[in-house]
């Protein structure tokens, strides 16, 4: 019963977490302490559920407050990926609709190997720093950690477009195979571009999340 | 040189009357809680420490971190200071204010004050 009066007591992790993430590294200290230390008194006077939400209030907003300051170059990087994505999905859907550009083999033969392969040139290690460099955007990094991120995305954005113009070459291999068939091979050919454009996808991601890295390493001695 | 200094704005005149109130225990959750008792103002940690910093960084505040305690995590209180030039700010914008106020009468609801 104590034990769990105590968890209670305990100020909400993940709102904790996320204002951790979102304050510059030198006010996490003092400002968590704070929070943390009027979190208590609050539930304290048996008001657990007000004090939660008090402690979320906080944490959201003083979180947007500094979010732009000190993750600003992650923020606009997820929201280029959504501007992306969606423009994506628009220019798919007025194309014809999105089940069309879905294929999983397609999917199955781009993704995974361009993985591995970005794991195999450089190290399953480095392609977890790399993207914990892209989701935490902190510029205090060694020059070759950045190097090497670098050289994660490239090695991932490269195999990724070779593997879709290979696979490319393959489907069309196979299509000229049976080209007797003509009906076969309007719906052939588009299935074998489709290998294309998800490398063409996944190497524009690669680009961005590249010069992103690139640009945080720029600004090292900032 | 001294006349284009600019004046304090009302929540840093706030900040920094609070640090003064408090004394040798400014820190963030009792200026946080100061403000709430003393005019109403529920600012959110994170517009608190904002301007404290700019205020850290325009030389108008001194801090330094101080001893951590249980009931904080085991984190510990960044206290805060007002520097000479802090309190020679809010002197001049209070006298700014007052000059200001000088001669002004206001008209209420149509009785004059």
């Amino acid at each position: 019963m104590k034990n769990a009066s105590l968890t209670d007591n305990q100020p909400p992790t993940v709102a904790s977490k996320l204002l951790s993430w979102a304050l510059p590294q030198y006010l996490v200290e003092p400002v968590l302490g704070d929070l943390s230390e009027e979190y208590l008194q609050r539930a304290a006077n048996n008001q657990l559920l007000k004090a939660k939400l008090w402690y979320w209030r906080q944490a959201v907003k003083s979180a947007m407050q500094f979010m732009l300051k000190t993750q600003g170059g992650f923020v606009m990087f997820i929201v280029s990926i959504i501007l992306f994505l969606g423009l994506t999905y628009m220019a798919m859907d007025i194309a014809g609709g999105v089940s069309m550009y879905v294929d999983i083999p397609s999917v199955l033969l781009i993704f995974p190997p361009a993985i591995a392969f970005a794991c195999a040139a450089t190290s399953i290690n480095q392609v977890k720093s790399a993207l914990s460099v892209l989701m935490v955007a902190d510029a205090s990094k060694q020059p070759q950690v950045y190097r090497s991120c670098k050289r994660v995305f490239s090695v991932l954005g490269n195999a990724g477009i070779l593997l879709g113009v290979l696979m490319t070459l393959i489907g069309w291999v196979a299509i000229g195979a049976m080209a007797d068939d003509v009906s076969m091979i309007g719906p052939a050919f588009s299935v074998s571009i489709l290998t294309l454009v998800y490398g063409l996808a996944l190497k524009i991601l690669c680009y961005v999340a590249e010069q992103k890295i690139q640009t945080l390493s720029e600004n090292e001695n900032y | 040189m001294q006349q284009q200094e600019k004046f304090l704005g009302e929540f840093e005149q706030f900040l920094l009357l609070s640090i003064l109130k408090l004394g040798d225990n400014a820190y963030g959750s009792s200026i946080r809680q100061l403000l709430a008792d003393t005019i109403g103002r529920d600012v959110t940690i994170g517009a608190l420490y904002t301007t404290l910093e700019r205020l850290d960084k325009k030389g108008l505040l001194d801090s330094h971190m101080g001893e951590a305690t249980p009931e904080r995590g085991g984190r510990a209180k960044k206290y805060f200071k007002v520097t000479a030039k802090g309190q020679h700010a809010l002197t001049r914008s209070k006298r700014a204010l007052t000059s200001m106020w000088e001669n002004v009468a206001l008209s209420l609801l149509g009785s004059t004050q």
